[in-house]
């Protein structure tokens, strides 16, 4: 009986070795690309594309320096932030009352437009962007912050209706109809009860949409050009010569350019299992 | 009285905004482009003219069409296949283990917020023939290196393991949150029962995450789908046709050949593809 237990827990033992080795080749895996970026950005421009690659070099912050010294970065970076914060605001006010309503009423056409809203997600890009770049030419805001902020609604419509209808549902209705019994009105019940208490789900649903705007690129890549260049695109065009890449002022504003959202991520990471799964798996 | 005819007329309020956004967005430009596909544009967007189903002849005989077709499934089921095998896999390691669990799993998603964009670049420097990280390592270990993206018979691949990389957390998590919420019962029952590890993840485990497994594979199936940035920022759609997806080829028309009609009849597919895949979805959605 002894003798069973013990082999038990040595295969228990020799299996989680086994189950955190291969964890670890998988994690190595997953985040050398990114750590590979960093070592690039520390390099100089011909220690970056040495053959065969430079394991040990000396490091230098002076692509950091030059990219930081580019007009075009901080301005892509600018513009980046607007047009994120502006996404998600505008998203958020066209998605989040829909997202209440699918949490709380029933009424007609409600499933039909919640099939619309998944289909926002499905939209293939070519297929709005014709239409649009007419549409802003005629309202003279082709090129700017306000059209691609318009556009990129699309990109975060049905996440921001889906994550936002998971969050109100999960503030008990009791609570609002207390609310209401004690003299407040509907709104004044929503104000004071639902939004304070489904705050932090709604706070992480900003912070994934921001992730997105800021990611975005096809939208950005046609519907503007010269006076609103966001930073993919910025990243995409830029240090990509006819013959050359600069390959390590290319990785410095590469980390430059993913540290805000890798940070929002972590911070969001926590509510995100329950997001993504929409509730499904409360 | 008052408060029930409030109650009929908020809820139409709050959902004016996005009936707006989704006839300005969706409705207006699908009309627009089923329209378009029926003119010709040569002497601009402002003087079309019917040609009736010219364009559609002309995109559907070309061979460059039946290529993105296939390229597009291929890169599509491709991608969220391997996806879904690796995603599924970490994310029953990840349930099995007892330490370190927060960890692992923070490190996972990180390429969640590396910017397609810039993953793209990162991954075309690391997979350069000649001075690639990659093919360096694989030589370290007596593996002789890859074209990658720059030979026709890899560059699909390539483009399509990078999307594997990039997408592969958003699998693991919604399966390890479907891992988290597994009623503890039937594997109990399973045991006794005596069945192997194995045997219980493929006959009690893996039913019961039917629900995560859909929404992960329908929601990476119709990003995949439209994936852009990563071939752009690439390949291009080359070397040849090689990695040419119905998206780049749609831009393609648009913006470097400027033939905005065979643009639209590529976007008509699309949105048909797309149109039968969410009616597929809503099914499976929770309600």
């Amino acid at each position: 009986m002894g003798k069973m237990s013990q082999n038990r827990t040595k295969k228990i033992q020799g299996g989680s070795i086994l189950k955190y080795s291969i964890l670890t080749v998988f994690l190595i895996l997953t985040l050398f690309p990114i750590f590979w970026m960093v070592i690039q950005s520390l390099k100089t421009i011909s220690d970056a594309i040495a053959i065969p690659p430079k394991l040990i070099f000396h490091p230098t912050l002076s692509n950091y320096q030059n990219v930081l010294g580019k007009m075009g970065f901080i301005a892509a970076f600018r513009d980046s932030l607007l047009v994120g914060f502006g996404g998600v605001v505008l998203a958020l006010l066209v998605g989040a009352p829909f997202g209440y309503c699918l949490a709380r009423f029933r009424y007609r056409g409600k499933e039909d437009v919640a099939f619309f809203v998944l289909s926002t997600r499905m939209m293939p890009p070519i297929v709005v962007i014709i239409p649009l770049l007419q549409v802003f030419h005629c309202l003279k805001i082709i090129d700017s912050h306000l059209g691609l902020i318009i556009a990129s609604i699309l990109v975060n419509l049905a996440l921001v209706v889906w994550l936002s209808r998971v969050f109100f549902a999960s503030v008990p209705l009791e609570l609002e109809e207390a609310a209401t019994l004690d003299g407040c009105s509907h709104l004044g019940a929503f104000m004071r009860v639902t939004l304070p208490l489904s705050a932090p789900g709604l706070v992480t649903v900003a912070i994934l949409s921001f992730l997105f705007c800021w990611n975005e690129f096809i939208f950005a890549l046609t519907l503007t050009s010269f006076n609103v260049k966001t930073l993919p695109v910025y990243l995409a065009t830029t240090f990509v010569g006819y013959y050359a890449v600069d390959w390590s002022s290319l990785s410095a504003a590469g980390i430059l350019a993913i540290l805000p959202t890798i940070v929002f991520l972590l911070l969001a990471q926590k509510h995100l299992v329950k997001g993504l799964t929409f509730g499904a798996l409360d | 009285m008052k408060t029930s005819t409030k109650g009929f007329r908020l809820p139409y309020l709050l959902t004016l905004p996005i009936t707006l956004v989704i006839i300005a967005l969706v409705i207006y430009p699908s009309v627009y482009i089923f329209y378009l596909s029926f003119q010709s544009s040569v002497a601009g967007v402002k003087n079309l003219a019917f040609v009736g189903l010219k364009n559609f002849v002309q995109v559907f005989s070309s061979s460059v069409f039946l290529i993105s077709v296939k390229n597009t499934f291929i890169f599509a089921l491709g991608s969220v296949g391997i996806s879904f095998v690796l995603g599924l896999g970490i994310a029953y390691l990840l349930d099995n283990i007892e330490k370190g669990k927060s960890f692992f799993r923070i490190g996972f998603i990180l390429p969640l917020a590396v910017a397609p964009v810039v993953a793209g670049l990162t991954w075309n420097m690391m997979l350069n023939p000649l001075y690639g990280i990659i093919n360096y390592l694989l030589k370290f270990v007596g593996i002789e290196g890859l074209q990658w993206a720059t030979h026709t018979d890899t560059a699909l691949l390539t483009v399509m393991l990078i999307e594997v990389w990039q997408w592969n957390p958003f699998v693991m998590l919604i399966i390890y949150a479907g891992f988290q919420v597994l009623p503890k019962e039937p594997l109990e029952a399973a045991m006794i029962d005596g069945a192997s590890s194995w045997q219980s993840f493929i006959y009690v485990s893996l039913p019961l995450l039917k629900p995560a497994i859909i929404i992960a594979v329908i929601f990476r199936l119709t990003d995949a789908f439209k994936s852009f940035d990563v071939i752009y920022t690439i390949t291009r759609g080359g070397p040849g046709y090689a990695s040419t997806t119905l998206v780049i080829r749609a831009y393609l028309e648009a913006f470097q050949f400027h033939v905005l009609e065979h643009a639209a009849v590529f976007g008509i597919v699309m949105l048909i593809i797309s149109l039968i895949i969410s009616k597929q979805a809503i099914k499976f959605l929770p309600k």
